[in-house]
């Protein structure tokens, strides 16, 4: 890795002293200039510095860099891989003496809208850092193939560097760069968005659809504000395609990243009666041969799902009915999630090491006991029973590590959440 | 001369649950349970559960739904205190048909007390 921040400013400023002492005919540099504060780092960098993700994948001593991006950059099908290209483009980024960036995306098939903005998130924040230093990248590369091109032209990394400038009508984006963070503006900006995509098609969503799309919505954006931490940043972004041929079923995406606290790490932190229910949890578990496969990070996600499961839960008032946004997240993205000529609703939730598939094998269920008490639960395996391994294809362990959470959701919205739109112009 | 049924309705008091928040007519929808904890300190919702008075509890007209997360952070500790029926009857809605389902989701996640273990 090149040099930190404090040494390159620590160099620049002894520079100064010495140009100012030569300008004035002096020796020392006794009284060293005033430098002014270069101003706060984003949080998203202090967060990836924190955790040092440097995996020196980049360790030769040149200048230009060239990074090839896989054929498919998602972390739905093919997560390691496309970890660890993330990982070296921030390498690369954060090093003032590299130069020169080429980002080679001409074998680029499938491109997920999480990861494009990932890209654009670590790309921008590290070229605004650069700029402060006057450590300049020059940044070039070329375009992916087939859709990948609709999201890497539309909300990818040209968009974030305010490169391309162009509008594409069949194409409504909305910008992870110019949200509010605040709670409640965003989860409507999000809705109206997704509306907004739909009316190209004559229709909207019912109220009932909009009550979906809240719960969808809403609780993601709550939790990646509350469980990021105070040094966190998290980020929302959607990207809708009109196909030419008029459709009803819009395919769009939604992505929603925080940069902070993994859910392990929060879930590590609970008290109360949820550190009860894990540790009872877990007793259970002593003997169970899963603990091969999967280490408790794994287990902990799965469980975080769950109905009543918050690390926020605690003893006191304001938050023992905590831990039912998540699962109900859940539950109506596979409500509102329509399949349509074999293409299913998908979702993926990377956090730290771990991985979480949707597609709709999987589904919440109603539990119920003996007491007359039911529960709605998703475990990944054909019994939904949190007691049997989760299906490996399903809940996986990554090579990698993402410093926070991002959830990718791609889906049509069912019809029966649509009425037809009738302009009022 | 005025019914006990009047009476009763002349004792409720109309409360804007949204009372405070920034360009609220521009919304569809509420959710984040530190916006409802925010609400209920404006509402004093903590002196109200125990002040005998009934309300009636106004949502905007343009509110189609609010989530989970708010009507917890809102009402949640005023249903674990004063009950179901006790809540109901104190606290009347005017809102959409679907923020109705959503208090009602709301009142029975307030009080339902399970979690997986239960249910080995």
């Amino acid at each position: 890795m090149g040099k930190s921040d404090k040494e390159i400013w620590r160099t620049r400023v002894k520079s100064i002293a010495r140009k100012k002492a030569r300008a004035n005919g002096t020796k020392t540099t006794k009284n060293r200039p005033k430098v002014p504060k270069i101003g706060k780092r984003s949080n998203v960098l202090n967060i990836i510095n924190k955790k040092d993700y440097n995996f020196n994948f980049s360790n030769s001593n040149e200048i230009k860099k060239y990074v090839v991006i896989p054929e498919s950059f998602s972390f739905y099908t093919n997560p390691d891989e496309t970890l660890r290209t993330l990982w070296e483009i921030n390498e690369i980024m954060s090093n003032y003496d590299i130069e020169s960036l080429y980002l080679d995306y001409s074998r680029c098939r499938e491109l997920s809208l999480d990861v494009s903005v990932i890209t654009g998130i670590i790309v921008k924040s590290w070229n605004d850092n650069r700029k402060l230093f006057r450590k300049n990248i020059e940044l070039s590369g070329n375009s992916p193939q087939d859709e990948a091109m609709h999201i890497f032209v539309n909300s990818g990394l040209p968009k974030h560097l305010n490169i391309e400038k162009r509008e594409f009508k069949e194409f409504v984006i909305l910008d992870p760069f110019k949200t509010t963070k605040d709670v409640v503006d965003d989860t409507n900006s999000v809705i109206i968005y997704y509306n907004n995509c739909i009316k190209k098609h004559g229709f909207e969503l019912t109220a009932e659809g909009i009550n979906h799309m809240n719960t969808l919505v809403g609780e993601i954006i709550t939790n990646a504000k509350e469980h990021c931490g105070n040094d966190g940043d998290w980020f929302v972004s959607g990207h809708f395609y009109k196909e030419k041929n008029e459709s009803v079923h819009s395919k769009g995406q939604l992505t929603f990243i925080s940069f902070g606290n993994t859910i392990y790490e929060n879930m590590l932190s609970v008290e109360g009666k949820v550190r009860d229910v894990f540790d009872n949890f877990f007793k259970d578990k002593k003997s169970s041969i899963f603990k091969k496969k999967f280490d408790k990070e794994l287990l902990y996600n799965v469980l975080s799902l769950q109905y009543k499961i918050s690390s926020k839960m605690k003893e006191k008032e304001n938050d023992i009915d905590r831990g039912t946004g998540t699962i109900k997240f859940i539950e109506h993205f596979e409500r509102i999630g329509n399949t349509l000529e074999q293409e299913v609703p998908k979702m993926s939730i990377l956090s730290g090491k771990s991985l979480i598939l949707f597609d709709g094998k999987y589904r919440i269920t109603n539990k119920k006991n003996s007491d007359g008490k039911s529960l709605k639960q998703i475990a990944f395996n054909e019994s939904n029973d949190l007691f049997i391994d989760p299906d490996p294809d399903y809940v996986k362990k990554v090579r990698y590590p993402f410093p926070g959470t991002a959830i990718n959701v791609e889906f049509h919205v069912d019809e029966k959440y649509l009425e037809k739109f009738t302009s009022s112009d | 001369m005025i019914s006990r049924k009047d009476s009763a309705l002349k004792m409720k008091n109309k409360l804007f649950v949204t009372q405070g928040m920034s360009k609220i007519d521009e919304k569809i929808v509420i959710s984040g349970r530190e916006v409802g904890q925010k609400q209920r300190k404006i509402l004093k919702l903590d002196q109200r559960d125990e002040d005998g008075n009934d309300y009636i509890m106004i949502f905007p007209e343009n509110i189609v739904a609010i989530a989970t997360s708010f009507f917890l952070g809102v009402f949640g500790k005023s249903v674990r205190k004063l009950g179901r029926d006790k809540f109901t009857l104190k606290y009347e809605f005017q809102c959409s048909e679907t923020v109705r389902k959503n208090i009602i989701d709301g009142v029975y996640d307030a009080l339902n007390d399970v979690n997986f273990t239960d249910f080995k």
